[in-house]
């Protein structure tokens, strides 16, 4: 349960941020979450990379339902992806990666203090 | 322990925030920077337009007098009311914005000589440095700020580019960095404010495009490299079978100015010796930019009322060159195709008349070789006395921060634009000023401002009195039945053959000696033909005008354009519709009897004659399904190369030989001096060269017939390119009918940029249509929603609309409130 909470808030947290800071908030959302819901190192970077990717997944999903798939299909050919649905494995998987480290550190910082 | 494995996490993150926020090299590019550009709520995903897009929006803006309402029709075309023109021209500057702010900015940095900064010094194979260089060194910036300043003096003109500015800088002020457009995010930069100057830098441009075309330095080499007889065949004065805009018979007043002619203007002043190394990526304008425009007289028309047509060819861009609007206060109302980057409607419509425009093709820019007394470049040789040079600084922004200065001296002719250190195209290593009529102060912008307000003939003869450059046919017509035409601009008065050279620049005789006279620009003004016309063919007859027409034109479109209109009576809307979309391809009813008639055919494969009676099948119209204008031009092409090849090999710098002039040639003179190959002992024959030269397309032919790509729709490869050039925002090879010498003048990526017909009665409306769409933006669905119409020939309804239609009902996509703040 706790997992899939961390997981949530990360996303949220994230989100919040992005709306102000720039796209590498993300990591320091992830880390704050982790650092303040510990669980494991395993787990942190987990919910860290889950959070984020769902996060970034869930937009672009959201972007491209309404637009038909017009600008992902534009751009999946300019990245050479051979589909649009690419992109979007893409997108969550830099997302998370970025995400999941963030938390590390964030559980390790922690982690520091006991 | 937990330190280490601490200070990895946070190595590791922010190493990889690091890479993911850095533009990575790829081939001769860079990347985005991934993580910025994949983030869904800053990068790209931010760009994916809904398809139910809701443009309503309720704005307040400080500079504005009074409310402004704009109505977004169904096609995304704003309809704007305003109470004044202050007003009316800023919300114009907003909604270009709005629409196309990153092509607004990138055409007026491509012009300003500022690529460097946004593209790097090179990417892509492109050298941007250089590109930079040359639009300085050209005096772009220069000319524009003369421009500026004289139309800064015009207080409607000014508060009309203020307005305009103030309304751009309004949008980019409030627009979220999420919602930058795509372009800034692939490449990395931020927009920037507008300036009044960006606004003369783009009509510059259009200069350029417009009236920089010339070959002087290659004309020169060939002048080098052949006699004057076969100079005259390569390059002749005049066409044979020229229809000038100006019938041909017309009588001409003498020449105001008598022209001294230099002593030595024939002999080789040129002898230097002749490099065969490029001088690289110096831009070229498409030599046949060019265009149609007509207007019909209400005597020849089916319901008595006038009608224009204007389709300005120029390169087919997306996002589009053009933006569709109209614009109204209770001063004027008016319609039609917009510059981004400009106020006014360039080409359309008002209550009372509509405007058109194409390209005279003139010759306005010449290059002068300057002697320097010393290398410090502050005095050279004038008139019998040394001169002072002033200097312009240039400063040039790179992208990765390093900047270039050109210090470019300014003689009495123009900006010295090559030099050693910028080498002209045949390597000289000599200093040459250009002059160039766009270096002049004008106020182009009066002639469009006053062009939407204008009623009548008068109105038209005093909006086109002030424009210098680039030269232009202007066709007007309104609704008290009047058209006309006049090639309109400020034309250096030549001798014979002046400016077609590299010109010395110590003898003043061969500088320019004035202008041609306004009343040798003649207007026709409802001549008794009933009709005006022009497509960039000669204005004048070159045998009887009084000075010399130097310049590039085009004879196939002028040639069917005042045949097939002299012919028609009863003409309706439809009928001009066709017109502008019609294949008919004059050249290829010259040329293709030649080459069926030369041909020997018992040297032929079997198989191979199916080509040939494809060709002999053809019924002259350029059209997507057809198969005959492949076989025709492919065939010709390869013919005109055998036919020069010996003469001239591909890596000397010459100047090129038109098309017309190698048809015109052959259809007169089968044994044209060029056919003969000077590098065999044996004389060669025209129907060897013909057979060589179709046995040598037979592979092509039968490859594009295997993969279906034989229909010249696919052959002839057309394409509407993105600015950028990115294949994924284009679209390339697109199936298409139209050439370049039909008034369908489509191919390659160079076609009618704006296809527009107007029935000038009591009500001014018509049909119009451009290949692209209203929205800039490459994730919008109104990228490139008229691109298919234009293509199939079909057309859009425009008409001036009433604010109380809208509010009556007629539907809308969108009402944008402008309240004063």
């Amino acid at each position: 349960m706790k997992f899939v909470i961390t997981t949530a808030v990360t996303a949220l947290v994230a989100f919040a941020m992005g709306l102000f800071l720039p796209w590498y908030s993300i990591a320091l959302a992830a880390g704050l979450v982790a650092a303040l819901l510990p669980q494991n190192a395993w787990k942190a970077f987990a919910t860290g990379f889950l959070g984020i990717a769902l996060l970034w997944l869930a937009v672009a999903l959201y972007m491209d339902a309404g637009n038909n798939h017009l600008l992902s299909t534009k751009i999946a050919s300019l990245l050479k992806l051979p589909a649009y649905s690419y992109l979007f494995v893409v997108t969550a998987v830099v997302g998370g990666l970025v995400g999941g480290l963030g938390a590390l550190t964030g559980y390790f910082a922690r982690a520091l203090k006991n | 322990m937990k330190w280490i494995r601490l200070i990895f996490a946070l190595v590791s993150c922010s190493a990889l925030i690091i890479v993911l926020h850095t533009r990575l090299p790829l081939g001769t590019g860079k990347t985005p920077r991934l993580g910025y550009f994949l983030s869904p709520q800053e990068g790209f995903w931010q760009n994916a337009e809904n398809g139910n897009e809701n443009f309503s929006a309720d704005l307040q803006a400080a500079d504005l007098e009074g409310d402004v309402d704009v109505y977004l029709d169904e096609r995304l075309v704003p309809h704007v009311y305003a109470q004044n023109e202050k007003d009316v021209f800023f919300v114009q500057g907003y909604l270009h914005a709005k629409f196309r702010l990153w092509q607004m900015e990138f055409q007026t940095h491509a012009a300003g000589g500022r690529l460097s900064e946004i593209m790097g010094a090179e990417a892509n194979g492109t050298n941007f440095l250089n590109v930079d260089k040359f639009f300085r060194r050209l005096g772009m910036v220069y000319g524009a700020e003369n421009s500026l300043a004289e139309m800064e003096k015009d207080t409607a003109l000014k508060t009309s580019m203020d307005a305009y500015t103030a309304g751009v800088n309004y949008f980019v002020k409030n627009l979220k960095k999420a919602d930058w457009p795509v372009e800034y995010k692939l490449l990395d930069y931020a927009p920037e404010p507008w300036t009044n100057l960006k606004t003369a830098l783009f009509l510059k441009y259009m200069s350029f495009d417009l009236a920089g075309y010339e070959q002087d330095f290659e004309r020169t080499a060939s002048k080098m490299a052949f006699t004057k007889e076969q100079f005259a065949a390569l390059y002749p004065y005049g066409h044979d079978s020229l229809n000038a805009i100006v019938p041909n018979e017309t009588v001409f007043a003498k020449a105001g100015l008598a022209l001294k002619v230099p002593a030595d203007a024939d002999t080789t002043y040129f002898n230097f010796k002749q490099s065969t190394a490029k001088a690289d990526s110096i831009p070229t304008p498409e030599p046949t930019n060019g265009s149609n425009n007509w207007a019909v007289a209400p005597s020849k028309t089916a319901n008595g009322k006038a009608i224009l047509a204007s389709d300005p060819h120029l390169s087919l861009n997306l996002p589009a060159l053009w933006f569709e609007m109209q614009i109204s206060t209770p001063n004027f109302q008016s319609y039609g195709a917009s510059f981004p980057g400009s106020p006014n409607i360039i080409i359309g419509f008002n209550t009372h008349a509509a405007f058109g425009f194409t390209n005279a093709m003139r010759d306005v820019r010449d290059y002068f070789e300057i002697q320097f007394k010393d290398s410090t470049l502050q005095e050279y040789w004038y008139d019998s006395a040394w001169q002072k040079t002033s200097f312009r600084e240039e400063i040039i922004k790179v992208k990765e921060g390093t900047q270039v200065v050109q210090k470019i001296p300014m003689t009495v002719f123009g900006p010295v634009m090559y030099e050693p250190s910028f080498p002209d195209k045949l390597n000289t290593g000599k200093y040459w000023a250009v002059r160039w009529s766009a270096h002049e102060g004008s106020n182009e912008l009066r002639t469009f401002y006053k062009l939407n307000h204008a009623k009548n003939i008068n109105d038209y003869t005093d909006a086109i009195s002030t424009f210098k450059c680039p030269g232009q046919n202007m066709v007007f017509a309104c609704n008290s039945g009047d058209i006309a035409i006049k090639q309109q601009g400020k034309f250096p008065a030549k001798w014979i053959g002046q400016g077609d050279f590299l010109m010395q620049g110590t003898d003043e005789s061969y500088d320019w000696q004035g202008y041609a006279e306004d009343s040798l620009n003649v207007l026709m003004h409802n001549p008794e033909r009933g009709f005006v016309a022009s497509a960039n063919q000669y204005p004048y007859n070159t045998k009887t005008y009084p000075y010399y027409l130097g310049g590039n034109f085009a004879l196939e479109r002028g040639y069917t354009l005042n045949k097939k209109l002299a012919a028609m009576q009863g003409i309706t809307v439809k009928d001009m519709m066709d017109l502008q979309f019609d294949s008919y391809d004059a050249f290829g009813e010259w040329i293709t009897p030649v080459l069926l008639q030369h041909v020997q055919r018992d040297a032929l494969p079997a198989g191979a004659t199916a080509f040939i009676g494809e060709l002999e099948k053809w019924d002259y119209k350029a059209d997507a399904e057809k198969i005959g204008p492949s076989i025709m031009i492919a065939w010709f092409d390869t013919l005109k190369t055998l036919v020069y090849a010996d003469e001239m090999p591909a890596d000397k710098v010459l100047a090129r030989v038109d098309r017309t002039t190698l048809m015109e040639a052959l259809r007169k003179d089968t044994s044209y001096m060029f056919i003969d190959d000077i590098n065999t002992p044996q004389k060669e024959l025209l129907s060897q060269l013909v057979t060589t030269a179709f046995l040598k397309n037979v592979p092509v032919w039968e490859k594009a017939k295997a993969n279906e790509k034989l229909q010249w729709g696919w052959f002839k490869n057309s394409s509407v390119n993105h600015l950028l050039k990115i294949p994924a925002f284009s679209y390339q090879n697109w199936y298409s009918s139209g050439t370049w010498s039909a008034l369908n003048a489509y191919k390659g990526g160079h076609g009618p940029s704006w296809r527009m017909v107007i029935e000038v009665g009591e009500k001014v409306q018509g049909f119009a249509v451009y290949p692209g769409g209203q929205s800039g933006n490459v994730g919008s669905k109104y990228y490139d929603t008229f691109l298919s119409d234009w293509t199939a020939g079909k057309y859009h309804p425009v008409t001036i609309t009433a604010k109380a239609e809208f509010e009556n009902g007629k539907k809308f996509i969108g009402k944008i409130h402008f309240k004063k703040a």
